[in-house]
């Protein structure tokens, strides 16, 4: 009997006005999978993200999370936007535990998961201060953290870094990797960096420019640690980056 | 284009010297060599004098100037606190639930360009002359920016972090306390501190007009008794407990936004 | 709800709220003799075009206040700017004469009343004219003070290249770069300036809306006068305040100037 997906999109359409964006888009992901999307920019994704967590609605069709449609007060939901999206009043510490308190999740589990995360993202020593006395690297991953701290069962991240330099970027993926692990959570990451699309995903999903579908669902059974530089990941990457110029 | 050219610290000291020491000598010197007559100006030094004498003499105005300061301290504290408490609440809540903002909208926008010292004669008549009077003129000029500045600043609240927490699956009363508030503290502070030179002008106005007692009743009587000594003293204290009480709002204003300090 | 319920919802909650306080008004007439509900203020009104006060029809009354704000808003808006430019772009200047400023700046408007009537006598408009223009030109300088310090130094570098002198980029850079800052502040400047009006025209004045104001004051307490000179401010100031606007939108195209 196949495991029910973990989230299913049937048929989704979204217009706006008479602008058709999503065209009748339909996957699954299975619980646990971690899963990227690329697609050229402005192609529709951040409108599908926006989608899957309910901040709009579809014309059509519906998004199913474990079988029921996805609410996110009911599901355990995490975004990470573009922008750095801290508080700005809350200190390091309290924002990592922000969503565990509109979740309600009792105070020693909070404290326990918040030390744990902490010390993931390396910000243990800085727990009292403010973002806006941080970098921005620190900033995105204080936003990491306080996503992955409630467990989430979906995590969506929309291109988080879209601004940073290489050596961050590198070692930023590695930080979500890590937590991705730790937390068993089902991941959907937007971007539009084939590079960081193969070395993280375990399927990628190729969007079309509007209006946008799914064009084809690509396995990437390459082991972790992955290596750039390893033949395989760079025929991979062409491979996609092929059936991206059709764009 | 515009920094500083001038480098020297010392320079820049003896400048803004130089600059007072100009306007108190010629203000000095125009009384003292007659150039002014007496019933208009007094020279500094006088009003110096003035002060210690009013510290204990009840002429011309009935009361010495520390039962005046006294009074209009407490009058100005109590509409402005009023104001504070009940004008920041409803700013909020009309900056962030549309049925609130359009039940008080229309009220709102009929009061505010009123002068508060309009309604004072209908004030009079419905509260009667005193205290209570003076206090609702205060609170309504008080009123305003509390309310004005609240709703603008919980408008600006950013739409990314209102998404973070609806994500995370918030309801509606934890989007406005845990991230519209908060977002919106630094204008609140903004608007409580243009509230609060606001009560202090009315009320030094409403007591010109109708009141016995206060600093702003001592300067008119001082008018009426050609004692510009006592009216310019009083115009000095005035300023002087103005921006007192107004640094200690931005003091206040710093401790209660520590995020907004520089490391 | 669909939309359109939601927006008559909407409608009627303010259509419900002017109801109420218009119910209010009259309730409070009723049990308080002295004040007059909306009905008479509305009559007073009609009385007062036909009857003048202190030998004057009103609308004597209404240019009279008009008058004194315009003047004394001209005036303080000449001299509000140019201060505020001075202070800005004269590093000596500023070290000097900020200090006196910052010296003079708390002291209400409203506190220089009695020192004015003093000096200049309560018959004619000077001292009228006098007191609003220190209420208005206070704003006005710190308004445009702090806009010219804050000028976007991008903007002026960018003047620079292109071989601007400082008269050049004042005209054609600082100064365009600050009219919304130099606005805002004669707006506020205005609504202290119609407070000061008021105030002014209370305590020492024998024409103009607060002195109407004043009379309804005086012996038996004419409350639908009083209503009747704060529907005149009111709408005396939302004029100017409008033309005002008017005027920024045309100087300021490039700015969009809705609220919300």
């Amino acid at each position: 009997m196949t495991e029910q997906p973990k989230v299913s999109a049937q048929h989704l359409t979204k217009k706006f006005g008479d602008l058709l964006v999503l065209d009748d888009v339909s996957f699954d992901i299975k619980k646990g999978e971690f899963i990227c999307i690329v697609g050229p920019t402005g192609c529709g994704k951040t409108t599908f993200l926006n989608l899957l967590v309910k901040l709009i609605e579809p014309t059509s069709g519906q998004i199913l999370i474990d079988g029921v449609p996805a609410d996110p007060r009911r599901h355990n939901m995490s975004f990470v936007f573009q922008e750095p999206s801290t508080f700005p009043w809350l200190t390091v510490e309290e924002n990592i535990k922000f969503n565990m308190k509109i979740k309600k999740i009792g105070k020693q589990e909070v404290q326990k998961r918040t030390e744990h995360i902490l010390e993931m993202i390396g910000l243990s020593e800085q727990r009292d201060a403010y973002p806006g006395q941080l970098s921005v690297s620190a900033e995105q991953r204080i936003v990491i953290g306080r996503s992955f701290a409630m467990y989430p069962d979906l995590l969506l991240m929309d291109e988080p870094y879209g601004q940073m330099d290489i050596k961050l970027r590198y070692y930023l993926e590695d930080e979500v990797l890590k937590l991705w692990r730790e937390t068993e959570s089902t991941v959907i990451f937007i971007t539009h960096n084939i590079e960081e699309a193969v070395y993280l995903s375990q399927r990628c999903l190729i969007m079309t420019t509007k209006p946008t579908t799914i064009k084809a669902s690509i396995e990437n059974p390459l082991p972790y640690p992955r290596n750039v530089s390893d033949p395989e990941f760079v025929k991979l990457r062409e491979q996609i980056t092929d059936m991206i110029k059709w764009w | 284009m515009y920094e500083e050219k001038i480098k020297s610290a010392g320079t820049k000291i003896f400048l803004s010297l130089l600059g007072l020491i100009l306007f108190f000598g010629i203000w000095e010197l125009a009384v003292d060599a007659g150039l002014v007559s007496e019933k208009k100006l007094v020279a500094p030094s006088a009003i110096v004098l003035t002060f210690i004498d009013k510290l204990h003499n009840v002429v011309p105005d009935g009361n010495t100037i520390t039962v005046h300061t006294i009074t209009s301290l407490k009058l100005v504290l109590t509409g402005f606190l009023l104001s504070c408490l009940i004008g920041v609440p409803l700013g909020l809540l009309m900056g962030f639930f549309k049925p609130v903002n359009r039940f008080f909208s229309p009220i709102f926008e009929i009061v505010r360009p009123i002068p508060p010292l309009a309604w004072i004669p209908i004030v009079i008549v419905v509260l009667g002359i005193g205290i209570q009077a003076e206090v609702f003129i205060i609170f309504v000029a008080a009123f305003v920016p509390c309310v004005i500045n609240s709703y603008t600043g919980i408008r600006s609240t950013s739409q990314t972090l209102l998404n973070v927490a609806k994500t995370a699956g918030a309801t509606n009363a934890q989007l406005f306390f845990k991230v519209g508030v908060p977002s919106a503290l630094p204008m609140v502070f903004t608007g409580i501190k243009i509230s609060f030179g606001s009560a202090w002008a009315t009320l030094v106005a409403a007591e010109m007009i109708a009141s016995t007692v206060g600093l702003g009743f001592m300067i008119q009587q001082g008018r009426s008794a050609v004692r510009p000594d006592i009216v310019i003293l009083g115009m000095f204290v005035i300023g002087l407990i103005g921006a007192v009480l107004t640094s200690l709002l931005s003091i206040l204003e710093k401790k209660a936004l520590p995020w907004r300090n520089p490391k | 709800m669909n939309k359109v319920k939601k927006e008559s919802f909407y409608y009627s909650l303010s259509v419900l709220s002017v109801v109420l306080l218009l119910a209010g008004w009259w309730f409070a007439s009723v049990t308080n003799e002295s004040l007059a509900g909306p009905a008479e203020a509305v009559e007073r009104f009609f009385r007062l075009i036909e009857n003048p006060v202190m030998d004057k029809p009103v609308h004597v009354h209404i240019l009279a206040s008009m008058r004194r704000i315009l003047v004394a808003f001209a005036a303080a808006s000449v001299v509000g700017v140019s201060l505020g430019v001075c202070f800005g772009i004269f590093p000596v200047f500023r070290r000097m004469f900020w200090p006196v400023f910052c010296i003079l700046r708390p002291i209400p408007p409203l506190a220089w009343i009695p020192i004015v009537i003093l000096w200049f006598g309560v018959t004619g408009d000077t001292s009228k004219n006098i007191i609003i223009f220190i209420g208005i030109v206070m704003a006005i300088v710190i308004n445009t003070y702090a806009s010219i310090r804050e000028t976007d130094p991008l903007l002026l570098k960018a003047g620079k290249t292109l071989g601007a002198n400082k008269w050049q980029t004042l005209v054609h850079i600082t100064l365009p770069d600050s009219i919304p800052a130099i606005f805002a502040g004669m707006k506020t400047g205005l609504s202290t300036g119609w407070m000061s009006v008021v105030a002014a025209e209370m305590i020492a004045a024998k024409e103009g809306i607060g002195f109407l104001i004043n009379m309804s004051m005086k012996t038996t307490p004419d409350t639908a006068l009083d209503f009747v000179g704060i529907v005149l401010v009111a709408l005396c100031s939302s004029l100017v305040s409008f033309i005002l606007t008017v005027i920024e939108r045309k100087l300021c195209p490039w700015l969009r100037l809705d609220a919300e």
